[in-house]
């Protein structure tokens, strides 16, 4: 949202270099997980409720962006969201392709798996 | 007797009214302590709106748990406050569970914050006025990229789709810019031409 300060003009978005980019999820600890699942599943039914409502209620959502971001009303009203049509699930393939792009510009050196770090079952 | 009667039952009903919507608003509170409570860490960034939302909405409450959460920086403190349970839940970027993998760190991930789309607004930014229109133009320019991994990836796959080589660019590494002021200020002063943000 920089350019709406007028200082700057976008190049390129991470979505035209990477159409699909995700950059960020949320985790618990597996201590916790085995402890507390009942927990976790509610926090996900809430979450999941969060991306409906985003989704529904967009202009309403926004309002709660600057009293956490300390962004303007005026960014919050215009800034790009991401698309949480997934509910919280992203394919591995669609992942991965990052990964291949890291390993592919040397900046990770081995091509390491999610399968035994991301787990969707908590999700409803 | 009867006018007497008359004006004190509605203040008697009024009265229980009252009463009766003060015990509903204790209990209603009662409930929400009573909740279970996952302490969430998070950022100042706007890929966390599913939790503000989900907090200022009560999503939470009325799915049975209660979020508390508490602004922690970098990945390192995060995750040392969810493996000491200080803290329940944390947001991580998916180049570190890549690495988080590779350490076998007792860790999941239970849910992504979605994925870009067209309309996304973040990525390399230039100068208004600077003559750069395509990626091939980013040869020879000075592209300012905090230590972040995601960051350097964009810029090299960029720079690939320009048919551009890295090292016919200038990549500056190192500078903290998390704000968009501090984005601003670096592009104003003409000492980088690229940002990204």
């Amino acid at each position: 949202m920089l350019e709406s300060h007028g200082v700057s003009r976008m190049l390129r978005s991470f979505n035209d270099i990477l159409p699909g980019y995700v950059f960020t999820g949320v985790y618990f600890s597996d201590r916790y997980l085995a402890s507390h699942a009942r927990e976790v599943r509610a926090f996900l039914r809430g979450l999941v409720r969060s991306f409906e409502f985003i989704k529904t209620n967009e202009a309403a959502a926004r309002r709660h962006i600057p009293k956490y971001t300390g962004v303007s009303d005026d960014v919050a009203r215009k800034c790009a969201l991401r698309d949480l049509s997934g509910g919280g699930r992203e394919p591995f393939e669609m992942l991965d392709r990052q990964r291949d792009l890291l390993v592919k510009h040397g900046l990770f050196k081995n091509k390491e798996t999610l399968k035994g770090i991301v787990d969707y079952q908590y999700l409803p | 007797m009867k006018r007497f009667i008359g004006f004190r039952k509605p203040a008697a009903c009024a009265l229980l009214a009252g009463f009766a919507l003060m015990l509903l608003a204790g209990a209603a509170c009662t409930r929400n302590k009573e909740l279970p409570v996952v302490r969430l860490a998070y950022t100042r960034s706007i890929d966390d709106l599913p939790f503000f939302v989900g907090m200022e909405e009560k999503l939470f409450e009325r799915e049975g748990v209660r979020v508390e959460m508490t602004r922690l920086t970098g990945n390192t403190s995060a995750l040392a406050g969810v493996m000491r349970n200080d803290i329940q839940a944390a947001v991580i970027g998916l180049p570190q569970v890549y690495s988080a993998a590779g350490q076998s760190i007792p860790i999941k991930v239970v849910a992504w914050l979605g994925r870009t789309h067209p309309g996304t607004h973040c990525g390399l930014h230039v100068r208004k006025d600077a003559p750069i229109y395509d990626l091939e133009d980013l040869r020879g320019k000075r592209i300012a990229v905090s230590g972040d991994v995601s960051s350097r990836m964009v810029v090299y796959q960029a720079l690939e789709q320009g048919g551009v080589a890295a090292e016919d660019a200038q990549i500056i590494l190192g500078l903290e810019m998390s704000e968009p002021m501090q984005h601003e200020a670096v592009l104003k002063t003409g000492k980088v031409d690229v940002v990204i943000a």
